[in-house]
């Protein structure tokens, strides 16, 4: 039983390998299938998947027997490809490459960059003529997917690197290399949209046309470019504009398997409805269930956030002064007085006056006065504004600070409110 | 073409300028700490190792791993999957990779089987910082001073061998300890290293010309003090003892130790072999009670080697000729030869009494 499965599991491993593979050619199959009908695009294909998976299953051979066999392959292609299929040099030259890369059994970051030359590569040949130009817009999309996948494999390569290939890279890891790697593309991919055409601009060979080799704008001088000639080898080629048979039939081949496939499901279903939905919905839940479930770790970890530690920077620091007020209407009056007794005292200790722990409150304020009228504070207007305000609330001030402090008694609205307006009008002074 | 080679030189643009901020930022304002959940611990208990890493700025750290060279002794309980340990006789190298957001701080707890005795440091851990991209960046090595102590194991009396176990029990259940400060002075005796000098018999002492100190009853008999030997090869008897049998021996002896301090007696220790930080030198400490006492003890006992600095004999001659009497001692060695037990012999003459526990087959001369 465990054979089978692994055997089945081999095979589709192996299938999918080929499918890849046949994706990373896709733009050369279809530039050299070009002027082929459509058995000669569906005879190249199957090639394509024949000689790769011929290359695959040598590898199964010990290497002597395996370098032998695809010597005496490579030769018999040669050999054919010069006697029978001299147009198709290049084509069988091909079948010989994949032949040649079936002894990569795993993909790695770097057939990913392979399928992205090959794309480039395509993209520079069919510049050549506006014949493709409907084709442009399929092999770059198709390029900007193998660089995803390129640097997504390759960053997948060398977290497991990172990770000493010891199982210590853990799915949470993965998955946020993964998202940092897709946010690196995205930013990337974003530029270039922005930039694309200045590069190109930029990066396009200015023309001479004065025999003293100097530079001048080709937007200006430049004559709009001549039609140009086809190249000999893309002689006969059709024009791809049109639709081809074999997609025509390809599209009604898999509407067919579509419908069926349908039919059968909903047969199904309607036989074993019951069983069915119920495992349908259990199937779902597993799902979900597997996506959630934490995985099994050797150790056990917490991790918190450290943004309440965080410095607050000057972005902040422009809604504090809107915080301030909001926490003003939150306290108590005598909480209020408290404060204003503190920012009181906070302001002189702030233009040089020494505070003294032991001093009563009735003592501080005193000892600031004194400090101020002993000449040691600050006389600019700023600070003159301070010490008239400190000399007006005094007493009140005082009083209603060992009032808050010390006694049970209420302080009224009013009293915070008389205290509190000439401490605006003495910040709207500043 | 322009727009091909545009798109490599912004990649690759972008690629360097990720690059030089991960290689200039990407350690700074990251911390990095190890922890035991317990300094102290005995052989075959478990601990927790806490690794706390803590990254406190906006540039968040796509993998950051964490290499430290540990003890080999110290085992994972959970090592099967998800743990890079490559183990070697006297260390192991022990990786964590972490992926650390912006001002987050993970801590990672793993439980450890510490099965033998020791003071096992970790004195250094390296960070190794990958970027975006995944390409490993900068690495840094940090030193570090992470310690766990582990005690010998300590065996019930059950596991003691009869006639040690008789000796203990008999030692332990002599005269109430809590007659120890009684003022009831019941004679004189010779001075003993660890008694205090407010016990010192002035007159006597002048009178004999040696130091003599009051002889209290309920101190003389409940003392203990542990000879361990740390010979492990016997040339007569052509034996030799292995170091899992030398582990046994020390097991034995702290049990002896917590077993007399626990029950409010007093211990003395002796070891003729090399110690950590003491090499050459014997290991003496005199009796004394206590929780505080029984804890240095094990403290030292973790960092006994088996390795012999004064033979056995030597050491016995030396206590003969220090004349005391009234003690009681718990000899554990792998072997006694002929001379040995000659030199037993005198020292309970002299009115000591000697157990001796031997812990090889046939040990005896």
């Amino acid at each position: 039983m465990d054979d089978a499965i692994a055997r089945s599991s081999t095979m589709i491993r192996a299938v999918r390998r080929v499918g890849i593979e046949w994706l990373l050619w896709l733009p050369i199959w279809l530039l050299l299938t070009a002027n082929m009908g459509v058995y000669g695009k569906f005879g190249m294909a199957v090639a394509v998947a024949f000689f790769f998976a011929l290359g695959l299953g040598l590898h199964r051979m010990t290497v002597l027997w395996r370098r032998l066999t695809m010597i005496a392959i490579g030769g018999m292609l040669i050999g054919a490809g010069v006697i029978w299929f001299s147009n198709d040099l290049l084509a069988v030259t091909w079948m010989g490459i994949l032949l040649w890369r079936g002894r990569y059994q795993k993909l790695t970051h770097l057939h990913y960059c392979l399928g992205f030359g090959i794309c480039c590569a395509v993209l520079i040949v069919t510049s050549q003529s506006e014949a493709w130009a409907d084709y442009r817009l399929m092999f770059i999309l198709l390029a900007l997917l193998w660089i995803i996948i390129w640097f997504m494999a390759l960053n997948r390569g060398l977290v497991d690197d990172a990770g000493l290939h010891n199982g210590i890279v853990t799915r949470p890891v993965r998955q946020a290399n993964r998202k940092y790697i897709l946010v690196f593309l995205a930013a990337g991919m974003l530029i270039i949209a922005m930039t694309a055409s200045y590069g190109q601009q930029l990066l396009t060979p200015k023309q001479v046309v004065n025999p003293n080799n100097s530079w001048i704008d080709p937007d200006r001088f430049i004559q709009p470019p001549q039609s140009m000639d086809k190249p000999e080898w893309m002689e006969g080629i059709e024009q791809p504009g049109k639709r081809w048979l074999f997609w025509d039939i390809l599209f009604w081949v898999l509407l067919v398997v579509v419908i069926c496939g349908t039919l059968w499901f909903i047969r199904f279903l309607w036989i074993n409805r019951v069983w069915t939905w119920q495992g349908l919905l259990n199937s779902i839940r597993k799902w979900f269930l597997r996506e959630n479930r934490p995985e099994k770790l050797p150790y056990l970890e917490e991790s918190r956030s450290l943004r309440k530690e965080k410095k607050k920077g000057r972005f902040e620091s422009l809604f504090r002064k809107h915080n301030r007020e909001l926490e003003w209407e939150r306290l108590s009056n005598p909480e209020k007085v408290r404060r204003l007794y503190e920012e009181a005292v906070l302001t002189g200790i702030e233009q040089g006056y020494t505070f003294k722990a032991s001093d009563t409150p009735s003592e501080t304020l005193d000892a600031l006065e004194q400090w101020q009228t002993g000449g040691k504070a600050h006389n600019n207007e700023k600070k003159a504004t301070y010490w008239s305000w400190l000399l007006q609330v005094h007493l009140s001030l005082l009083h209603l600070y060992e009032k808050a402090k010390y006694s049970p008694h209420e302080i009224t609205s009013q009293d915070v409110g008389m205290l509190k307006e000439i401490d605006t009008d003495r910040k709207g002074n500043r | 073409m322009a727009v091909i080679v545009w798109v490599v030189l912004i990649m690759t643009v972008l690629y360097l300028m990720q690059g030089f901020v991960y290689s200039r930022f990407g350690l700074k304002s990251v911390t990095y700490s190890r922890t035991f959940s317990t300094p102290r611990l005995f052989a075959g208990q478990t601990v927790w190792m806490h690794e706390k890493i803590a990254n406190r700025k906006r540039l968040p750290l796509p993998w950051l791993r964490v290499e430290s060279l540990l003890p080999a002794q110290l085992v994972f309980t959970h090592r099967e999957v998800g743990l890079s340990i490559n183990r070697g006789d006297q260390l192991q190298n022990h990786a964590s990779l972490f992926s650390i957001p912006a001002y987050t701080e993970i801590v990672r707890k793993h439980e450890i089987v510490c099965p033998h005795r020791g003071k096992y440091r970790i004195t250094s851990h390296t960070l190794t910082l990958g970027n975006l991209v995944g390409i490993t960046g900068k690495s840094v090595t940090h030193p570090a001073n992470c310690e766990i102590i582990v005690y010998p194991r300590v065996k019930g009396m059950s596991e003691f061998p009869l006639d040690a176990r008789k000796y203990l029990q008999s030692v332990r259940s002599m005269n109430s300890p809590l007659m120890e400060d009684h003022y009831h002075v019941a004679g004189i005796r010779p001075y003993r290293q660890g008694d205090s000098f407010r016990m010192v018999n002035w007159n006597a002492t002048a009178k004999s010309g040696e130091l003599l100190v009051h002889k209290r009853e309920s101190m003389q008999d409940n003392d203990l003090t542990i000879i361990l030997n740390a010979e492990l090869q016997n040339a007569t008897h052509n034996m030799r003892m292995m170091a899992e049998d030398f582990e046994e021996a020390l097991s034995y002896a702290a049990s002896a130790a917590q077993y007399i301090i626990s029950g409010g007696g007093k211990i003395g220790f002796i070891y003729n072999g090399a110690t950590e930080g003491n090499a050459g030198m014997i290991f003496r400490v005199p009796v004394s009670s206590g929780a505080a006492h029984m804890d240095r003890l094990l403290e030292a006992m973790a960092g006994f080697q088996p390795v012999t600095t004064l033979g056995l004999s030597y050491l016995l001659e030396q206590l003969i000729t220090e004349r005391t009497r009234g003690l009681n001692y718990l000899l554990i060695s792998a072997f006694v030869d002929q001379k040995q037990e000659q030199l037993i012999r005198q020292l309970r003459s002299q009115g000591n009494t000697v157990q001796l526990m031997l812990l090889a087959k046939g040990g005896g001369a």
